[in-house]
């Protein structure tokens, strides 16, 4: 009969041997890191990896890039590769984090993102506000990895839009004429009680250089003399763009007529118009 | 001897040749009422299903081959469910209405329903702001949104015009008309699928296609039920715009190149080729009509006016007048051609329109229209065919035909 030490012995060994050949599938696809990076495997500690390191690149204003895998095969070890190799020249401002969705303790990330139907492996880029900025499903490059850095307001306003919120984005400074009334009619649209809890009002200095191609995407002159206001809707459609004074009832106008047809702006249907 | 009595006594003066005329005539103006009526509401349905659903496009499995729009979920080959999101997470303009399907047979009281797997707007549209800063430079005006902001609830009987539904819970079903009447099933109702319960929350309006034999469910549910993984039958893209999906098809195929990619333009034009044949089909009963219906009438008289050219002589000798003579002629034909034409039509439309839904699969109903075209042209095919043998009749020499005697 074996001692109860030997058995105690036993039982951690099978556990150790088990915890190492998890570990070791875990970490074909995340080997050294230079940024901070974070392998969450089948025998980490309870608490969610994935959560950890969300909270912990807010905390430090870092990017953070999360690669959900699903089995260690070539496709998964090649895009680990190119990650790690992009976030390696990025380690000041993004850190990365290996998810392997069949683990049950990073349920909480897997089901925060809902990605356990999605394609295999997947990146997804956070910004330091929490908005996902990019998602790279399968195969990519640095380039498409490199678009997941936005400008501070692009962040804002996607984490405003992933949110399921309306953002009226009134581009403007002291230089731009009508700014006043422009704020206004978005401060106005965001006190309506039907709108309220669904918007949000960002504002944008066209002048900001660090934004200057947030205005390109937008197509917003960054020299525009008058104040521009951008009416976004979730999941991510510009669906109008005021140029000057702006009323709360045009907006409304706006936002009713998109509701009311099948695309933005209402008038665009099957066999319709396209945009202008 | 009044003019009417004449023309009755003529008409019936040689009974079965007259039937044979006007057989010929009734039946090739009954089929080419038939085909002209089917045609035209097969036509406009075709156009009204372009105009519904003019921008959308398909995907589905490589090697499945496409007979119609509405069934073309209804094949066992599949693709993977996470096409889904990666079209959804593409900076592709235009892909965020989607309608993933997956399509199983289920019986039930005896009856084969088919229990389609759709996914709702809520569990995939979020992801279409994951395509970062790319998605601000879509351009104004076509996209689907969500704002969250409409307090009145989703009316589900939308389904079958936008194809697409914002939420659906596990054990909730939309059922189509045929399905409810031959289950006498009502909203609020609950039916047991596959040894589930399901609650109905709403009956669909009837459309004239498939989806009025359709049970709606959850995509995940009917997964699970049917022992399926993650896939769908085929993934419909609701477009936007025609210019949109036009472009989106090569962006999809580069996106998802193990998959087929068809715009709904591609699927009707089989459907309108169907439609071009029967149009020439209806052409060539026309042509068959008026050369042998015409020939057989002009046939028919000359032999008539031949064989009866004593008792034309008689009538002409005893002062009727050639002009008399050729109406009789004339109005036996337009009598003919009139009732070779008036019930060419009420069997042709009767037919279209008790056989044309089995047949085209789509709804007919009656043309008065045709009526003035079936007795147009019945009537002159008998006119023209008959107007030679008439004036031959009303140039008749008395004299010569009594010498003949």
């Amino acid at each position: 009969m074996k001692s109860r030490s030997q058995w105690t012995f036993f039982v951690a060994a099978t556990i150790a041997l088990s915890g190492l050949f998890a570990v070791s599938s875990a970490q074909a696809v995340a080997q050294t890191a230079q940024p901070r990076t974070v392998v969450s495997s089948a025998t980490a500690s309870s608490a969610s990896r994935g959560m950890t390191a969300i909270d912990e690149a807010a905390k430090d204003g870092k990017y953070l890039f999360v690669f959900f895998w699903k089995q260690n095969d070539t496709q998964s070890q090649t895009m680990y590769k190119v990650l790690k190799t992009a976030t390696a020249k990025w380690a000041d401002s993004a850190d990365l984090v290996s998810i392997p969705i069949i683990d049950r303790k990073e349920k909480a990330i897997i089901d925060k993102f809902d990605v356990s139907r999605a394609p295999m492996p997947l990146v997804l880029a956070l910004a330091p506000n929490g908005a996902i900025t990019k998602a790279c499903p399968i195969k990519f490059d640095e380039k498409q990895l490199q678009e997941g850095f936005v400008s501070p307001c692009t962040a804002k306003c996607l984490k405003c839009l992933q949110d399921q919120k309306i953002v009226l984005l009134c581009v403007q400074n002291q230089k731009t004429q009508f700014s006043q009334a422009a704020w206004k009619g978005a401060q106005d649209f965001k006190a309506d009680a039907r709108f309220a809890k669904a918007t949000e009002v960002v504002s944008l200095d066209p002048s900001d250089q660090a934004e200057a191609t947030f205005l390109g995407d937008l197509e917003v002159d960054p020299k525009t003399l008058q104040a521009v206001t951008v009416l976004l809707a979730p999941p991510g459609q510009p669906i109008a763009k005021f140029a000057g004074v702006v009323t709360k009832d045009q907006i409304v106008a706006k936002v009713s007529a998109a509701q009311s047809g099948p695309c933005a702006g209402g008038q665009c249907g099957p066999g319709g118009c396209c945009p202008k | 001897m009044k003019l009417r009595t004449l023309v009755w006594r003529e008409l019936f003066e040689r009974k079965s040749q007259m039937l044979t005329c006007f057989l010929a005539i009734f039946l090739g103006i009954t089929t080419v009422v038939a085909i002209k009526n089917v045609t035209f509401y097969s036509e406009k349905a075709v156009a009204r299903e372009m105009d519904s659903l003019g921008a959308n496009v398909l995907v589905l499995p490589k090697s499945t081959t496409l007979q119609d729009y509405y069934s073309a979920d209804m094949h066992e080959e599949v693709i993977p469910e996470e096409y889904v999101m990666r079209l959804t997470m593409s900076d592709i303009e235009g892909v965020d209405n989607l309608s993933p399907k997956l399509c199983v047979p289920v019986e039930l009281r005896g009856k084969e329903f088919a229990l389609t797997g759709i996914l709702p707007k809520s569990e995939f549209q979020a992801k279409a702001a994951w395509g970062g800063a790319g998605i601000f430079s879509r351009p104004i005006g076509c996209g689907a949104i969500d704002t969250g902001t409409n307090s009145e609830p989703e009316d589900k009987r939308t389904l079958v015009r936008k194809r697409v539904i914002k939420d659906l819970e596990s054990h909730e079903i939309l059922i189509g008309p045929d399905v409810a009447a031959a289950l006498d099933l009502n909203e609020g109702d609950t039916l047991t699928l596959l040894e589930e319960p399901f609650s109905v929350i709403a009956v669909l309006p009837e459309t004239g296609t498939v989806d009025d034999s359709r049970i709606f469910a959850h995509l995940h549910t009917v997964q699970r039920l049917s022992g399926n993984d993650a896939v769908v039958n085929c993934i419909e893209i609701v477009g936007c715009c025609e210019e949109i999906s036009a472009g989106l098809v090569g962006k999809v195929n580069d996106l998802l190149p193990s998959a087929k990619v068809v715009t709904v333009k591609q699927v009707v034009a089989t459907q309108q080729n169907v439609n071009h044949m029967m149009g020439r089909l209806s052409t060539i009963f026309l042509v068959i009509i008026v050369v042998v219906g015409g020939a057989g009438i002009a046939n028919y008289m000359y032999a008539n006016v031949f064989e009866r050219r004593r008792e034309i002589g008689t009538l002409m000798a005893l002062g009727a007048e050639s002009g008399l003579v050729l109406r009789i002629f004339l109005l036996k034909a337009l009598l003919l051609g009139l009732a070779g034409g008036i019930g060419g039509f009420l069997i042709g439309t009767t037919l279209a329109v008790t056989l044309g839904p089995k047949l085209a699969g789509v709804p007919v109903l009656p043309m008065p229209m045709l009526a003035l075209w079936a007795v147009g042209i019945s009537a002159g095919i008998t006119l023209s065919a008959s107007y030679f043998p008439a004036r031959r009749a009303a140039r008749l020499d008395p004299v010569a035909t009594f010498q003949e005697v």
